[in-house]
């Protein structure tokens, strides 16, 4: 289980995320929604610790351990994954070589060669992905769509037990989304403790995994939190009402 | 593979001893050239028309002063590959591009432990002449490393194309500097540049350590990537790199 407590992030000196508390459940799909630039992208840098978010107040606990000051290798061990919107790319580094040096840091065991292969070839079957990408260089070169579908490998060779989804949906044509959230989906089913949490502007991904929470983040913090039936307002609606509703709540304060 | 062997300031080709500084290679040929145990090195590499020459090139010992001339000839084309690891050293390479398309392209990747000073200079002598220059350099401990290039093409060299980039990475506070120049006297001329100097990206280090991945190993991952992409791949250079890779981000 996820809890984070009274967050307050910074980033260059400007708070980011102010008394940001959330919580999800082992098991529960999470959605994390709200207009562009309030920080949604940040939450899931800041779950995975990294060093250019700084947090001032607040806990962050994983499965009751306390990670606020964790290194990132140490979260993602525990099982924590981050599908990033945009995933860096390596020169020189192999994909093969990246993806068999993380499941061995993971996993904290040598994997075999054949096992590495037949476990990978099964996996880039299955998210309909063009083979010769595992021999290629880390994302180099890889169009928006096959970076997308190179973190979902990832998710599925690496186990994790929370994943966060940064607008994965982002690049993707129709019939990857699919394939993507087919995979996914597939995922949560063989493993029903894993926690989802996504962070999307789009309808489709929700069609495919309904979310049991939804909230809305609006100048750092949540303003909103309410089941699926507060995606459909937000599609139809957009988030006018709830910046409105914040402003005249710190107008009255 | 054929091997030169400069021991000493005697050079070897295939074992068998030379009697001047003139080294004239030809023909389509890989040659590894190692340099052992001297103290100020001087050679005239000469490449004869119509050759295809590889050269790989692995320095590990103490040479302080180093001064190459490459020179090319017609229809010609010389690859170098190039792997340094040093202490102290003050190198000149001068490649002259001496007939209609001659070619050179070199790559060269270091790991510099201490003050390093390099000067690299092509000197596109004749029409249609190419080069394409890649230097890739991983400054530790004490590195410093001041690099200097300059393409130079005079007028007359028409059709000429020249391609410099070089890359610094510092793991250290101690100040590295490019100095990148091209003298271009000729309007007919294809020419790019590209020099940086910096650390590791943080935000490359950051993916791969949320995959689990500790932070030596993931900075061993990028440095190993940076260092031997560069070379083209070559078992004993490659063999090199990594063991020394290995000693310094365990």
């Amino acid at each position: 289980m996820l809890e984070i407590k009274n967050l307050k992030v910074s980033v260059n000196n400007k708070i980011i995320l102010n008394k940001f508390n959330l919580e999800i459940k082992n098991g529960q799909i999470c959605a994390l929604m709200g207009p562009n630039g309030v920080g949604k992208s940040t939450i899931s840098k800041v779950i995975l610790g990294d060093k250019n978010y700084k947090v001032l107040e607040g806990t962050i606990k994983y499965n009751n351990q306390e990670i606020t000051k964790l290194p990132t290798d140490k979260r993602a061990k525990l099982g924590i994954f981050l599908a990033m919107q945009t995933p860096s790319t390596i020169e020189g580094v192999s994909n093969q070589d990246f993806l068999k040096t993380a499941m061995e840091s993971t996993f904290e065991k040598h994997i075999g060669l054949y096992q590495f292969i037949l476990e990978c070839e099964k996996a880039v079957k299955e998210l309909k992905m063009d083979p010769t990408l595992i021999q290629r260089n880390l994302n180099d070169g890889f169009s928006g769509g096959e970076k997308k579908k190179n973190e979902i490998l990832q998710m599925k060779l690496l186990k994790p037990s929370l994943i966060i989804l940064d607008e994965i949906d982002s690049g993707l044509d129709v019939d990857s989304m699919k394939t993507v959230f087919t995979n996914i989906k597939d995922y949560l089913e063989e493993n029903p403790q894993t926690s989802l949490l996504i962070i999307s502007h789009y309808p489709m991904i929700f069609e495919y995994l309904k979310p049991d929470t939804v909230n809305i983040l609006s100048q750092g913090k949540i303003v909103k939190t309410s089941d699926y039936t507060l995606a459909q307002e937000i599609f139809k609606n957009g988030y006018n009402k709830y910046i409105k509703a914040l402003n005249q709540e710190d107008k009255n304060e | 593979m054929n091997k030169i062997t400069v021991e000493k300031n005697k050079i070897y080709i295939n074992n068998q001893i030379k009697t001047n500084e003139e080294i004239i290679i030809g023909g389509n040929n890989t040659y590894q050239i190692e340099y052992q145990d001297n103290q100020q090195l001087n050679l005239n590499i000469t490449i004869q028309k119509n050759s295809n020459i590889n050269l790989f090139i692995v320095n590990k010992d103490q040479s302080k002063n180093i001064n190459i001339n490459y020179n090319i000839s017609k229809n010609s084309s010389l690859t170098i590959n190039k792997f340094y690891y040093k202490n102290e050293l003050e190198e000149t390479i001068t490649i002259n591009l001496n007939e209609e398309n001659s070619k050179i392209t070199y790559n060269f990747s270091t790991i510099c432990t201490n003050t390093q000073k390099y000067k690299l200079i092509i000197n596109h002598k004749a029409k249609a002449t190419t080069s394409i220059i890649s230097n890739r350099i991983v400054t530790v401990g004490e590195g410093e490393v001041d690099f200097q290039i300059d393409s130079n093409a005079k007028k007359g060299t028409s059709q000429c194309k020249m391609d410099q980039s070089t890359k610094i990475i510092t793991t250290n506070d101690v100040k590295s500097t490019i100095k990148p120049n091209m003298f271009i006297d000729e309007y007919d001329v294809e020419a790019k540049h590209a020099s940086t100097v910096g650390t590791i990206k943080e935000d490359q280090l950051f993916y791969l350590m949320s995959r689990g991945v500790k932070k030596s190993e993931a900075l061993k991952l990028i440095i190993k990537g940076y260092l031997i992409s560069n070379i083209n791949k070559n078992p004993f250079i490659c063999a090199n790199i990594i063991n020394i890779i290995n000693k310094y981000w365990r």
